[in-house]
């Protein structure tokens, strides 16, 4: 794996990558159901 | 840029952090939700001791326990017959508010005649109300006034 490329890659689209985290983080938010009393 | 392979590395970075988001998102609302639930039982009132639902398990319970008070039943009482006047007691469905089986606790009591009804003084009322548990009833729907109707068209006619 090329570390340059990815740092690069991180640099370049991480707003990117923080809008599709953001996404998992609600549906991972979401899916979480409370287990019942 | 358009190198396959950094195409395909923004892929697996995109998909990383969507995966990241995820397990983030849920270890974070688990966690907070225990915390919350341990608070709750904390705070949480002690359950109340438990109380048997069923007749048969109340009766059973109730068999320690004390026995309801009954109201005490006034000792005035309206004048009661041991049989009807004539061999014929009166409709008293007649009366808006007496039904089959109240009709058939009056004349249990001794009461065969709208007349009967039409004396009744409050402490009367009161007694028949005692007698049958209907508290206010006779006055709400004015048995008293309904039977003096009955009893003025009876002799009108």
């Amino acid at each position: 794996m090329n570390w340059t490329a990815l740092l690069y890659l991180l640099g370049v689209y991480w707003p990117y990558l923080a809008g599709v985290g953001l996404i998992g983080l609600v549906v991972g938010w979401r899916s979480f159901s409370p287990p019942k009393p | 840029m358009t190198n396959p392979a950094h195409i395909a590395e923004t892929a697996v970075l995109l998909l990383a952090a969507y995966l990241l988001g995820c397990v983030l998102g849920y270890a974070a609302r688990r966690i907070l939700h225990a915390g919350r639930g341990t608070r709750q039982v904390a705070a949480a009132p002690l359950p109340e001791p438990y109380r048997p639902r069923s007749t048969a398990a109340r009766l059973a319970a109730s068999v320690d326990d004390e026995p309801p008070a009954r109201p005490p039943i006034p000792s005035a009482r309206p004048v009661t017959l041991s049989a009807p006047r004539g061999g014929r007691a009166d409709n008293l469905k007649q009366i808006k508010g007496i039904g089959p089986k109240i009709e058939a606790s009056l004349y249990a009591m001794g009461i065969f005649h709208i007349d009967q009804i039409a004396g009744w003084s409050k402490a009367d009322m009161a007694w028949v109300e005692a007698q049958l548990t209907f508290k206010g009833r006779i006055r709400r729907e004015n048995w008293v006034e309904q039977a003096a109707d009955l009893c003025k068209l009876k002799a009108s006619a």
